[in-house]
């Protein structure tokens, strides 16, 4: 029974390397064997060509920010008290997108498109997810 | 992308038309105004449940409070019997899908009358479930830790288009500041009080760059319509306008696959529907816009073709969406003042009829002919667009 409040993640048995190999501070993408595409999220099958599965390939965690917000009141009881946080759309260099937080960076300095690197934290107690800093 | 050559235009028309004047119901169930707003929708008509063949309402919402197969429970709690039924859930946008959907299946002879209704206690009703996108299952595992809400989603659009087009806050606030103009009028409207560009810019920041005003109102409310066959319509108390044109378009759930946060399907919906219409943006005057966020309205305008790219700043500051402007929006005040419940979209096709009555509650424009609305649904996820008129 997950309470519709949940905001751990429900790792099943595609997902469950993904957390793991971020427990280790790595950060894996999926790649089509067969163009050497990129995707995020993690799926069982290639989106678009469900007729192939993709393979797990580690990313160098560079990347730049294409969007971000900074979340100054939260709605949600499990996030609020940590405000200021940084929701960010970033890009891989490897050509997939991450929901992720950016940390250590000053929020004025914060721009689009600016430089990024993945750094691992606990961002709730237990689960260690990709967060990325300025390169 | 499918032809829409085949698509009936003016086959149907929205004879009965009803938004529920509640804004603040705690302790009313929703199922109280479903019944509410498909009685005086049917009324409007000149129609009963007898005349009904035809039921439309979207899968529940936990504020809606169905617990599951509401179109069902709906329909039993109001006594409807129909053999068409469509719970299709695209967010905000569904009221437009459903008309969609009703006018092929009346086209198709499957059903000849069709109630369309929504009611939701978004405000009251205990929810069960907070601000949250999706679950933390399937493809949520990798955005909901995050804590993405439905306003940060539309907030990392907001930044985005700021940074490629020089976006202004304050030009996003001027969306807010006509649509309380608007509601200054409408005697139902969630808020009336005159507004200001530097109030908006003064509330609360929630995720930036959207502030407390830069939101829609939450309210509990309803609204429902009836369409029925072109035919039929010539035989009811009020007739009312014809579906010319639909398109509806699926985008993305999670955020991070969309891939150009500041084009939304819109781009594809109204293509759609002003092709079936065979009408182009030049020929509409009003419009409802989906305004969950000023930013919607910002990137729907573009996304439609009424402003061309990156230019939607300087149309708002010009007095674009104004009484006098090229294209007046939300004319009965929107979801920014009148009425947000959980999908305005009903409510936007309502103000549409309304619109072109001549009985909006808001501006009426003096004979606009036409009317453009259109539904954006979840987050940024899915659109629909409906051009209605004479037929």
């Amino acid at each position: 029974m997950i309470e519709m409040n949940a905001i751990l993640p429900v790792k099943d048995a595609l997902t469950t390397p993904w957390f793991e190999a971020a427990e280790q501070e790595r950060l894996l993408i999926q790649r089509d064997p067969t163009t050497g595409k990129v995707q995020m999220y993690p799926r069982a099958r290639i989106a678009g060509a469900p007729e192939r599965e993709p393979e797990w390939v580690q990313a160098s965690g560079r990347a730049t920010l294409y969007s971000f917000t900074v979340v100054q009141r939260s709605l949600h009881p499990q996030f609020a008290g940590l405000e200021p946080f940084v929701i960010a759309m970033v890009d891989l260099e490897e050509g997939a997108r991450l929901t992720s937080w950016i940390v250590d960076v000053p929020l004025e300095q914060l721009r689009c498109d600016m430089l990024l690197r993945v750094v691992f934290r606990e961002i709730h107690a237990g689960l260690t997810m990709p967060c990325f800093t300025g390169a | 992308m499918t032809s829409t050559h085949r698509f009936p235009r003016g086959s149907a028309c929205i004879v009965g038309a009803f938004e529920s004047p509640r804004r603040k119901a705690p302790g009313i169930h929703p199922y109280q105004i479903h019944a509410e707003v498909i009685a005086e929708a049917l009324s409007d008509a000149g129609l009963t449940v007898a005349d009904v063949d035809g039921f439309a309402t979207a899968a529940s919402f936990p504020s809606e409070a169905g617990w599951q197969m509401n179109a069902l429970e709906v329909a039993e709690y109001v006594g409807l019997r129909p053999g068409w039924i469509d719970s299709t859930d695209i967010g905000g946008a569904s009221t437009l899908s459903h008309v969609g959907h009703a006018m092929a299946a009346i086209a198709a002879g499957l059903c000849e009358v069709v109630v369309i209704s929504y009611a939701s206690s978004g405000r009251s009703w205990p929810l069960p479930a907070p601000d949250f996108n999706t679950g933390p299952t399937g493809p949520g595992q990798f955005e909901v830790p995050y804590g993405m809400s439905t306003i940060s989603a539309y907030a990392l659009a907001a930044t985005r288009y700021m940074h490629d087009f020089g976006l202004k806050p304050e030009e996003l606030a001027q969306i807010a500041v006509q649509a309380r103009t608007y509601a200054g009028r409408n005697p139902h409207a969630m808020y009336r009080d005159p507004l200001t560009v530097d109030a908006v810019l003064a509330s609360p920041m929630i995720s930036s760059p959207l502030h407390r005003l830069d939101c829609c109102v939450v309210s509990d409310s309803g609204g429902a319509i009836v369409v029925t066959s072109r035919e039929r319509a010539r035989d009811t108390r009020r007739s009312g306008p014809a579906v010319l044109g639909f398109g509806e378009a699926a985008g993305q759930m999670q955020m991070n696959q969309m891939v150009d946060m500041t084009t939304t399907a819109a781009a594809h919906s109204g293509r759609r529907a002003f092709a079936s219409a065979g009408l182009g943006p030049q020929d509409i005057r009003v419009a409802q816009i989906y305004d969950s966020f000023t930013i919607t309205v910002a990137l729907t305008l573009e996304a439609l073709g009424f402003v061309p790219r990156g230019e939607v700043g300087a149309f708002i500051a010009s007095g674009g969406i104004g009484p006098d402007g090229r294209l007046p929006i939300n004319t009965d005040g929107g979801g920014l003042s009148s009425n947000h419940s959980g999908r305005r979209g009903m409510y936007a096709v309502i103000e549409g009829v309304r619109q072109l009555r001549g009985e909006s509650p808001g501006f009426q424009l003096a004979s606009p002919e036409l009317c453009l609305v259109n539904g954006t649904g979840g987050w940024l996820s899915a659109t629909a667009t409906l051009i209605l008129g004479e037929a």
